[in-house]
């Protein structure tokens, strides 16, 4: 058993993993980098989207919309107040949040499909919202040219190696984060929400306050999300946040395996990074993709690395006591 | 004392009346069986003293506190815990994972202390997951705690429902025909937990249709009939009952009649 194990060997693969992480930008070019910190940036939208999805099952066909609420904020706070967009990550990560949080009174009770299309529904009206210009906020069709750069203690954030590492320093803490909460008894009552709503409310969870907070903490996440994207694009417009990003990451959970961060990580990387290894056959990428699902749907339905659910040691397991249960079992 | 008490519970589906006018009690400390034909509305009533549904008339105070129509979760917290006619356990989690959700109202954690791991929060993990292995252990589970619950055996998972409304550590019991598909074995053993439930001081409400197993272990019995309590009592004063008699067993059978007709 992994008990058994001294810690430097169960600590190793990390550490390797981690080393790796650090030192990619070193062994890869500029270019592959660049792929990099895009996969990143979709790992954390995966995630981000495995909370609502993975985490509680509720279907958001929509989560491209709070990626770019997360993006304009962001560019539109920089562009108009000169505010440091490392500021800006908790206030596009709010404002996305803020927005979910309000959506949720009216949307949240919804089941499965009646879910999926009103969040489809929430994506085309973030869309047309965008590109119609409000308040010439937003800049139309064209979308906004953002011209500050990210600036951290001094540190500026300027070549794909500095995104590099910004982002995915990101991502390490947010894992982290996470596999906090899914074992936490937060974590498990999106769980059991998830298994099924009436045994969850008969054992004391309040449902809709469970899918309201998961629903909230993921579209903040995508908004932070969308501050990098920005940060990193520099140039961002409506067709950024559109239906069929939505659909991708969508597929990005169910790939990865619902609940499973590392699934998510892996589909991430299988749907950002292998289209730029099949260069060649740009023509047939969606042909590939589309293949692809169908056989995952119907060879491994549970994703590409499924969730190992939260299997923990019990606390105490002393021979006595429990051969002192068993004879009070027997009497 | 009374635990749990009925006053003119009413409930409606449509121009269907499942349950009218009924005035129901539990006693602090006892068995107490719900009984009926089928379709007697004793589900019925279960599910609208749970939260399930909301009531079309009357009340319903548990601990001397009015909980009609508050939401199922709330009144879970209270200190009811149930199980399901026909499982609803969470089938892809472990059976462990499962009786842990029972202590989600004993525990406060938030967002912020889960993440951060408080020494608070680590202390309450702990208790949690020693109770959950209590209630195992209490159910004869334990060695199956890492089995996943949808692969457990149909008697086990029934034990599995009473492990986990056991950790909610509850003040009533209420168990939906626990026994439904278990063996003469499985309910003999069945019977001998649920004494042992009711010995640790948690009042039990249960419904069943096994009339051998209420008239064992029941210390009060209310029989339904159409949504209408036509007897109660002990199970021998029930069993005694003519209204009892003649909803359970009707009254076209010519050779039970006649007697009753010559005695009119």
């Amino acid at each position: 058993m992994a008990a058994n194990t001294p810690a430097w060997r169960r600590l190793l693969p990390n550490v390797l993993l981690l080393g790796l992480l650090i030192s990619f930008p070193f062994i890869a070019d500029a270019y592959w980098t660049d792929v990099a910190v895009f996969f990143g940036i979709y790992v954390i939208l995966g995630l981000s989207l495995n909370l609502i999805l993975g985490e509680v099952g509720l279907f958001n066909m929509g989560h491209a919309a709070f990626f770019g609420i997360g993006a304009y904020l962001t560019a539109i706070l920089s562009i108009n107040f000169g505010i440091p967009i490392i500021l800006l990550l908790p206030v596009a990560a709010l404002g996305a949040g803020l927005v979910a949080w309000i959506l949720t009174g009216p949307i949240i009770h919804l089941r499965g499909d009646y879910l999926l299309i009103v969040t489809i529904g929430i994506n085309e009206i973030v869309r047309i919202a965008l590109i119609n210009n409000p308040f010439g906020l937003t800049g139309g069709p064209n979308g906004l040219l953002l011209l500050q750069r990210i600036e951290i203690f001094g540190w500026t954030v300027r070549t794909p190696a500095d995104f590099y590492w910004l982002v995915w320093a990101f991502i390490v803490v947010l894992i982290i984060v996470l596999i906090r909460l899914q074992n936490s008894r937060i974590g498990r009552a999106w769980n059991y929400v998830r298994e099924d709503e009436v045994a969850a409310a008969a054992m004391g969870i309040n449902v809709r306050n469970a899918k309201a907070l998961a629903f909230t903490l993921g579209a903040a996440l995508a908004g932070a999300a969308g501050t990098f994207y920005a940060a990193k694009m520099r140039i961002i417009s409506p067709e950024s946040f559109v239906f069929s990003e939505s659909v991708i990451l969508f597929a990005i959970v169910i790939l990865g395996g619902m609940g499973s961060i590392p699934g998510v990580i892996v589909a991430a990387g299988a749907i950002m990074v292998l289209p730029e290894l099949l260069r060649g056959f740009v023509e047939y990428r969606m042909l590939f993709f589309g293949a692809a699902m169908v056989l995952m749907m119907i060879f491994r339905p549970q994703g590409l690395w499924p969730s190992k659910r939260w299997a923990r040691k019990l606390s105490i397991e002393e021979p006595e006591t429990a051969a002192a249960v068993e004879l009070e079992e027997k009497e | 004392m009374t635990l749990l008490a009925t006053e003119g519970l009413t409930k409606k589906f449509g121009g269907l009346t499942a349950v009218a006018d009924l005035d129901f009690r539990v006693e602090s400390g006892s068995i107490t069986s719900l009984i009926g034909p089928n379709g007697a509305g004793k589900t019925t009533v279960f599910n609208v003293i749970t939260g399930v549904y909301k009531a079309d008339g009357g009340s319903i105070s548990f601990v001397g506190s009015d909980i009609t129509n508050m939401k199922q979760h709330a009144i879970a917290a209270m200190g009811i815990g149930r199980t399901f006619q026909n499982l609803r356990l969470f089938a892809p989690l472990t059976a462990l994972e499962n009786v842990v959700s029972g202590q989600h109202t004993r525990s406060h954690a938030g967002v912020f202390g889960s993440i951060v791991g408080t020494p608070a929060q680590r202390r309450e993990e702990r208790e949690v997951y020693a109770v959950a292995e209590r209630c195992l252990r209490q159910m004869g589970l334990f060695e199956q705690r890492d089995v996943v619950a949808g692969g457990m055996a149909h008697g086990d998972q029934r034990r599995l429902e009473i492990a986990r409304a056991l950790a909610l550590e509850p003040k009533l019991l209420v168990l939906d025909e626990p026994a439904a598909g278990l063996n003469p074995n499985e309910t003999e053993e069945l019977v001998r937990l649920v004494r042992k439930i009711r010995d640790q001081g948690i009042t039990v409400l249960l419904i069943e249709h096994d009339m051998g197993l209420v008239m064992e272990i029941a210390d009060h019995v209310t029989v339904l009939e159409n949504g209408r309590k036509i007897g109660e009592g002990t199970p021998a004063e029930v069993q005694s009952n003519e209204r009892v008699i003649e909803a359970y067993l009707g009254v076209d059978d010519e050779e039970d009649f006649e007697p009753a007709e010559a005695v009119a």
